[in-house]
């Protein structure tokens, strides 16, 4: 085990000014589901850091509220909390699948969604959907200062994003959708059913008016270093009326483009075949069409 | 770095003075001696270590002992009722849903977590309840039996 010091503070404003001045030095915790491992594994990723900072216990984070126009999620809930949440339910309801689906009911227990913000791996669960939803994180730092940045650019590769050492995440923003008729679907493929780190997801957002689809997100997960939206699926599915060889053709468009990306690899022959599948899948769920 | 931490334990308050690298699970197991709580994969996947922290399953390996400074703990060692084993223990006793026994800690308080939330599980709710757990027996239909014949009992 690596040996750091702990602190912990009661309040935003402490552990803030406390960032400001030993942020280079410090690891925070919020759960700590990832950062206990690391520190037993002593990991590359904790080089220079001999402090923790336990912030799960912030009140002020550790709330959801919601205005007319937005949801403001703080960044130490839990995922059993975001997944249990009836505001969450009724404007987010992919945010809670996903959060329903992160390892099993001990990991959803104490790891928060800050920290799956943060830690950026590729295999974060809530990451594709907060993208599908555009929503961006506020990042406080000492002094008041304050900056929002969209999650889709705050992700900047695996374990890598725009996080400076001083700033803190406080809360994740979500604009409510106004959607008439919310379509959604969160699926993911892992090694087995429980317990396990997404290989392969499938984000699917979308309204769909008098049966046709609007304004549709599609974000596949694991398979890019960072999260983005396959617009070209998009556009493809804008306006029409979700049928199988529709579906089934913009699945063949979420493959084509995530893998013009990547490019050819070893796993290939096998990934490329099984995300089609699980995007052709996943819309014909969220349209509630029968697979054969 | 060395902290004073308070945690109270199947009842039972503690102030204790611990490193802050150490795991809620080797607090439970070597400074209180109650290794009833075991561990198997130290990396949140298998559930052995599972403990009830705050009303809430979770995985004391991957929980740091000043993290729960303040909480309220429960752990296997805490379920007997007035020196007798609990409905639920015997349960699982009855049923044959322990084997090796590496996994019941673990399963036991998954269980109890659940019946003290939700004191009528569906099957399904159980299978929730229990997925984070493993039995390298595979003796999970018989715990999943007896869970459900504690719910139905009270």
């Amino acid at each position: 085990m690596r040996q750091v010091d702990y602190f912990r503070f009661d309040t935003v404003g402490e552990t803030l000014e406390f960032l400001e001045k030993h942020g280079e030095t410090v690891k925070i915790i919020a759960g700590g589901s990832d950062l206990i491992i690391e520190l037993r594994k002593d990991s590359w990723k904790l080089e220079n850091v001999d402090k923790i900072l336990d912030i799960s216990k912030l009140k002020n984070i550790k709330k959801i509220i919601q205005s007319e126009r937005f949801v403001e999620i703080g960044s130490v809930m839990t995922h059993s909390e975001i997944a249990g949440s009836d505001i969450l339910k009724k404007e987010f309801p992919a945010l809670c699948e996903a959060s329903s689906n992160v390892g099993c009911l001990q990991t959803r227990n104490t790891g928060t969604i800050g920290g799956n913000v943060v830690n950026s791996s590729p295999s974060g669960d809530t990451l594709p959907v907060l993208v599908a939803y555009g929503a961006e994180v506020s990042l406080a730092r000492d002094q008041g200062l304050v900056r929002t940045v969209n999650v889709r650019d705050f992700i900047k590769g695996p374990y890598k994003n725009m996080a400076d050492p001083q700033e803190l995440l406080e809360t994740i923003i979500l604009e409510k959708t106004r959607f008439k008729d919310q379509k959604f679907v969160f699926e993911k493929l892992g090694r087995r059913n429980a317990l396990s780190i997404t290989r392969i997801s499938f984000t699917g957002v979308s309204d769909l008016v008098d049966g046709r689809i609007k304004d549709i997100r599609i974000v596949p997960g694991a398979v890019l270093p960072y999260f983005r939206r396959i617009t070209e699926a998009e556009n493809f599915l804008e306006g029409k009326s979700p049928d199988k060889d529709i579906l089934k053709k913009a699945a063949q468009i979420v493959a084509e483009d995530v893998f013009k990306e990547v490019g050819q690899r070893w796993s290939t022959p096998y990934k490329r075949p099984v995300l089609e599948n699980l995007a052709y899948a996943g819309l014909c769920r969220m349209y509630g069409i029968k697979l054969d | 770095m060395l902290m004073y931490l308070s945690i109270k334990v199947n009842g039972k308050d503690h102030k204790l003075k611990v490193s802050t690298t150490k795991r809620l699970l080797d607090l439970l197991r070597e400074d209180l001696k109650l290794t009833g709580t075991k561990e198997g994969c130290g990396v949140g996947e298998c559930g052995a270590c599972t403990v009830i922290m705050d009303g809430k399953a979770v995985n004391s390996c991957m929980v740091l002992a000043s993290q729960a400074n303040g909480c309220e703990i429960i752990t296997v060692e805490g379920l007997e009722e007035n020196g007798e084993l609990s409905r639920l223990q015997k349960n699982f006793l009855e049923s044959g849903a322990v084997q090796c026994g590496f996994c019941t800690p673990g399963m036991l308080m998954s269980a109890k977590a659940l019946l003290m939330k939700n004191p009528n599980p569906t099957v399904e709710e159980i299978k929730e309840a229990i997925a984070g757990n493993l039995c390298r027996c595979t003796g999970y239909k018989q715990i999943v039996e007896a869970i459900e014949k504690t719910a139905k009992e009270k």
